[in-house]
């Protein structure tokens, strides 16, 4: 049986190669847009593919001066997901002597392994290495920068309704530090994040989020990310994250209360 | 018997060196401030308001490095020149402003405060107090035992310290010999509270100090900003 070629722009025959007619070619319809998963700042993408990204988070006002830049590698094979991440940060010191107001270190390798048997759901653990630097700092997690090697164990889990995609994520472990003051030498961390996105026309997107945490230096915050995909594979983002607990002065440091931070946060993703 | 095992902790060690009122600071001497159990990372750079001195004799700031000995668990601050012969500094020590995202050093209450000091000076008489019938100096460093006269009332001895007695004083401050007892012979037995002890040093300079009743080592320590109570 000659197969029923579809003819384009208003043609009422098939042509038969029998009957000496030239084959017509077939538009192939559209492939669906390859986005990456979603992610906030806390809440670790779940399935997509194996990627890179780089960004920074700057802390803005008063309290702040302190940057930190990462560039991660991630690796997706069928459930598992292997993700490795490198910070390092620039920050204000507490002396005013000439040549100490600034310093520069690197912060605690990250490594990190998921399980996502379904596209909804990952379990995991989150490692960190100090890598002999010394950042003695940080922009709202306290184990990414201040030299610290630690365990999580990480929950994550999506749901989608009515086209916005629900986020969370539940983790526990324990961490190690040198014990300078206002860091424990060793101390536990409980945290639980929940997210909201919301994907827009023409690749863009929003994130929200917020968390809770201790024992950390920034407990709460909440955070708005935007997404830009312009082509399949990549994406831009840049948000602000506030750290609530700290603008009421629930927090270790001994800073008074007030808006005196803000995080601005970036980054750029690819994945093929 | 809480309060029992709470008087027989020992007070926690802490101290600044050089004391309140040293004339034996020399060359690049640092000053030195000491907490029990204070840590901070290594190479981290101290909160500059920590430690603040002072050209009392020329006025204006003294410039110096900073820095925290992890071994000695201490703050030192190294003059970037040497300390002047014969100029008096004034230092302070202060509670950081705060560092917003970095190590916190907590200066504990009993070591803030202000204190002087003489580079190269002469020994000069600090404190006196009684001692049973006999009279303890507290020098501002190791007298000689040629110090000059003491006058006390109407007592005149000439290098009273020939046979004075070291009171000691725990050692491992560097100032462990500068307080001297008299033994009551040779005072013969006329010191009250509140009488006042000079010292003529050979080249005219004169110090003096008021007779009180608190325990010379205690002076001493509180010169050195020691408790000398559990806190």
């Amino acid at each position: 049986m000659t197969p029923i070629l579809l003819l384009p722009f208003g043609a009422d025959r098939a042509a038969d190669p029998a009957a000496g007619g030239d084959p017509v070619a077939v538009e192939a319809p559209p492939a669906a847009p390859v986005h990456l998963p979603v992610e906030g700042y806390v809440l670790e993408p779940i399935g997509g593919a194996s990627g890179v990204l780089v960004g920074g988070a700057s802390v803005v006002g008063g309290d702040g001066a302190t940057s930190a830049f990462s560039a991660r590698g991630r690796y997706r094979r069928d459930e598992l997901a292997f993700a490795v991440s490198v910070p390092f940060a620039t920050w204000r010191t507490a002396s005013t002597a000439p040549g100490e107001g600034r310093e520069v270190g690197l912060g605690n390798l990250a490594a990190s392994v998921f399980l996502s048997p379904t596209d909804t759901s990952a379990v995991g653990v989150v490692a960190h290495v100090p890598l002999g630097g010394r950042a003695w700092t940080w922009v709202n997690e306290v184990e990414e920068l201040w030299p610290a090697a630690g365990l999580d164990v990480v929950y994550r889990g999506d749901r989608e309704v009515s086209g916005v995609r629900l986020l969370a994520r539940l983790a526990g472990g324990v961490h190690f530090t040198g014990g300078y003051d206002p860091v424990p030498g060793a101390f536990m961390k409980l945290s639980a994040a929940g997210g909201v996105d919301v994907p827009l026309p023409e690749g863009f997107g929003l994130t929200a989020e917020g968390s809770v945490a201790w024992w950390d230096t920034s407990p709460v915050d909440a955070s708005a990310l935007a997404r830009w995909e312009p082509i399949d594979g990549l994406r831009l983002r840049g948000g602000l994250l506030v750290p609530l607990a700290s603008w009421v002065g629930a927090q270790p440091a001994p800073v008074p209360a007030g808006l005196r931070e803000a995080t601005l946060r970036f980054d750029v993703a690819s994945q093929w | 018997m809480l309060l029992m095992l709470t008087a027989c902790v020992p007070p926690v060690r802490q101290f600044v060196e050089p004391f309140d009122g040293s004339t034996a600071v020399s060359g690049r001497e640092p000053l030195r401030v000491h907490a029990e159990d204070w840590s901070w990372p290594e190479g981290a750079p101290l909160p500059t308001e920590v430690v603040t001195v002072v050209d009392l004799t020329d006025g204006g700031f003294v410039e110096g490095d900073l820095s925290f000995d992890v071994d000695a668990a201490e703050v030192h601050f190294g003059p970037a020149t040497p300390w002047v012969p014969g100029h008096r500094y004034g230092w302070a020590v202060s509670p950081p402003l705060g560092s917003t995202r970095g190590p916190i050093l907590t200066v504990p209450p009993g070591l803030l405060g202000e204190a002087s000091f003489v580079a190269d000076g002469p020994p000069t008489l600090l404190d006196a107090t009684l001692d049973g019938d006999g009279l303890c100096l507290l020098f501002s460093e190791e007298p000689p035992d040629a110090l000059g006269t003491l006058t006390l009332g109407d007592l005149s001895l000439s290098d009273p310290l020939t046979s004075a007695r070291v009171l000691a004083l725990p050692d491992d401050l560097g100032s462990a010999s500068v307080a001297r007892c008299l033994a009551p012979d040779d005072t013969g037995g006329a010191v009250q509270l509140g009488d006042t002890v000079r010292i003529t040093a050979d080249d005219g300079s004169v110090s003096a100090a008021v007779v009180g009743a608190e325990p010379l080592d205690e002076r001493w320590k509180a010169r050195h900003r020691w408790p000398t109570v559990a806190p």
